[in-house]
């Protein structure tokens, strides 16, 4: 009789161990793939929008949301609460932030834009959220965002959200 | 180390402490695996009257909600892990070799090292509710980033001691399965194999397949913890929602892990005292394959609420919904079993039929939270206490009390008080009915869980339930007392070799008590 070796056997939970972390990369992509979770918006430069015709007036409302933290300690909070996006045309908003601490602390805003399936059609030209930002002592600070509508958002796109949460990221991981 | 002399004839057990650290004895092992489980299960026990007794009456009490929360969390950790898990390895220990033919376990000295992480592990885990910051609060769920960010600092002794329970889960698993494989009795092919082994075949190859997946995501959160990663941090770029999907790609299945063996207790038990062999045994096969199988595709079930789209709560709320057709297939064999058999209703035959109607309540009310849009009413509250506590107390249970009941003559050659079994089997069935059946109430009333307080109108179910906690916990001690004068007391009338009327199965071919060593020759299987 062949005999099962618990060496090959043990390959399994080896294997499975791996795949615990390739769930990480995979995550990532079906997101991507999928639209879901609002991250996949997408990124240009201020010539290519430059370039959009934006005669044909296909518009609609992005509303902007603001999330600082669960206590509440931080202002944050968007100039406007709705703009009118149209193709061609570029945004430039910002929202504003209050340091409530008296030492400098370093800031690492996360969007997401819903509804998802539409995220793509979001065109960020300019985005605080890029980079970590570093907000000096009780200073009040304005955090810039230039955005526009995608040319090729079809018709039914009238609506988008952007939201923001701040993280503190001295170290990565520090919560509030 | 016994030397080649000495191993001749009067081979046996070293004596005192020793033979126990250094046994390599299914049976001996076993033995251990289920002392441990009923170790934890009094601790988690004690837990459990914690909680119930600060939920007795509305209002603050007795403990402050931080410590309420550290008892629900170990309660579940420990009842999961420590209590029904083991109770089934150390089943697996006894029965699969006497069940196969085989003289021991395929890898014996691996089987040792397998149970003896186990007492570091929890030893381990107990310990962090003397620490500063208290224990592990996050419930057994440990959803990040409550248990990364605002974790209590033990987290950390949490996170080594599941490395170290998955690696004995792992390594068992592994055993069990070379054993079966390698080792039945000429004769015994696959489709002959007793209900128990099938079942726990199974059992340990989802045990290979996700115990891996969750040493990956409390690694994870160690990185996350101590390294700086971020893999569940949203600032630098992870995702608090893939922590629950990845935990819940484990988890799912190690519910099926807690519950197959127990099929194949009862298949055994209500077959034997139902004087019929068991109706549907290929169907059996199939329906626990296909329940272990589906069970990798259904996790989101657990996180109907987090924004999943359409699609994907439709196809989790159909594949979750898919289970029930199998699982319907094994309790219409056991109906099926039962019918026109001469039975009988001694103790594990009290069990077994108690888990097939208790289960089935169990079953139902999954199904109900598996209907997605029903379970953003359903989730988070007592309905779901009810229902996990349904399939896990009188069904997993109730499967290894009927199962030590029934193997227990076999195991020690002496029976146990059957008048004892009986006052031990109603007050449990009377008092885990009153325990988790208003549970049902009050989560449909929108009675939250994991809260040291609550509303007013749920008072009255609360204390009732809280009675139920009482009788059942209590009545338990019945058990260890049949169990202990059974064997270390010295009652009981002889065994009989067969033990009950014409049971099925090699290990009943054995003398009663099993001898320390069984089957060195391979029995044949016809």
């Amino acid at each position: 009789m062949k005999k099962l070796s618990p060496w090959k056997i043990s390959l399994i939970p080896i294997a499975m161990f791996g795949f615990g972390f390739a769930l990480v990369p995979l995550y990532d992509i079906f997101c991507e793939v999928t639209g879901l979770n609002g991250k996949n918006f997408s990124i240009a430069n201020a010539e290519q929008v430059s370039q959009v015709d934006s005669s044909e007036g296909r518009t609609a409302k992005l509303q902007f949301l603001a999330d600082a933290d669960s206590r509440d300690l931080w202002q944050f909070k968007p100039e406007n609460k709705t703009l009118n996006l149209q193709a061609g045309n570029l945004i430039t908003t910002y929202y504003e932030l209050t340091n409530p601490y008296d030492y400098p602390v370093t800031i690492q805003a996360v969007p997401s834009v819903a509804p998802g399936e539409w995220a793509e059609y979001l065109v960020k030209i300019e985005c605080f959220c890029f980079t970590q930002q570093v907000v000096p002592a009780n200073a009040n600070i304005k955090l810039p965002l230039q955005v526009t509508l995608s040319a090729k958002a079809p018709a039914e796109v009238n609506h988008l959200s952007l939201s923001y949460r701040l993280y503190q990221s001295e170290t990565l991981g520090g919560a509030f | 180390m016994s030397t080649a002399h000495d191993t001749h004839e009067h081979h046996g057990p070293d004596k005192g402490f020793k033979r126990w650290l250094y046994t390599t004895n299914h049976k001996d092992i076993g033995t251990m695996y289920l002392l441990l489980a009923l170790g934890s299960l009094l601790i988690g026990g004690i837990m459990a009257f914690v909680i119930r007794a600060e939920l007795f009456q509305p209002g603050l009490q007795l403990v402050d909600p931080n410590f309420f929360n550290q008892m629900t969390t170990m309660h579940g950790l420990i009842m999961v892990f420590g209590a029904i898990m083991p109770a089934f390895v150390g089943l697996a220990n006894w029965l699969v070799p006497m069940m196969i033919g085989a003289p021991d376990m395929a890898l014996p000295r691996i089987n040792n090292w397998s149970f003896w992480l186990l007492p570091f592990a929890f030893g381990m885990l107990i310990s962090t509710l003397f620490m500063e910051g208290g224990a592990p609060n996050f419930g057994w769920t440990f959803y990040a980033p409550l248990s990364t960010d605002y974790a209590p600092p033990s987290v950390t002794f949490f996170i080594f001691s599941v490395h170290l329970m998955g690696i004995s889960s792992i390594m068992g698993a592994v055993n069990v399965i070379v054993t079966i494989f390698n080792m039945r009795a000429p004769g015994m092919t696959f489709m002959k194999m007793p209900l128990f082994v099938w079942t726990w075949l199974i059992t340990a190859f989802l045990l290979i397949a996700v115990m891996p997946v969750l040493a990956g995501v409390v690694t994870m959160m160690l990185m996350d913890i101590h390294f700086g990663t971020s893999f569940f941090n949203a600032a630098g770029g992870g995702d608090p929602v893939m922590f629950q999907h990845v935990f819940w790609f484990f988890g799912h299945p190690e519910v099926y892990i807690m519950i197959l063996p127990a099929f194949g207790i009862v298949s055994h038990i209500i077959s034997t005292f139902s004087r019929k062999p068991l109706f549907g045994y290929t169907s059996m096969v199939w329906a626990t394959a296909s329940i272990a199988l589906l069970s990798f595709v259904v996790w989101a079930h657990h996180m109907f609420t987090v924004g999943l789209p359409l699609v994907g709560e439709l196809f989790f709320m159909y594949s979750t919904m898919l289970i029930a057709v199998p699982t319907g297939v094994k309790v219409f064999n056991w109906v099926t079993t039962m019918f026109k058999g001469s039975m009988t209703f001694e103790t594990p035959m009290l069990f077994a039929i108690a888990f097939v109607v208790l289960f089935t309540i169990g079953g139902l009310s999954g199904l109900m939270l598996a209907i997605a849009p029903a379970d953003f009413q359903y989730h988070d509250t007592y309905f779901v206490v009810a229902h996990f506590h349904y399939v896990l107390v009188p069904g997993a249970l109730f499967s290894i009390l009927a199962a030590v009941y029934y193997w227990l003559p076999k195991w020690c050659g002496r029976m146990y008080s059957e008048t004892l079994g009986k006052w031990h089997f109603w007050l449990s069935f009377i008092g885990v009915n009153i325990t988790f059946f208003p549970m049902h109430f009050i989560g449909l009333a929108g009675m939250p869980r994991r809260i040291p307080d609550y509303a007013l109108q749920f008072a009255d179910f609360n204390a009732i339930v809280s009675v139920g906690a009482f009788i059942f916990g209590m009545s338990q001690l019945i058990f260890i007392y049949n169990v202990w004068r059974t064997t270390l007391g010295g009652k009981g009338e002889q065994a009989t070799d067969q033990v009950w009327e014409k049971p099925e199965g090699l290990e009943w071919q054995i003398p009663s008590p099993a001898p320390y060593h069984t089957f060195q020759e391979p029995p044949v299987v016809k």
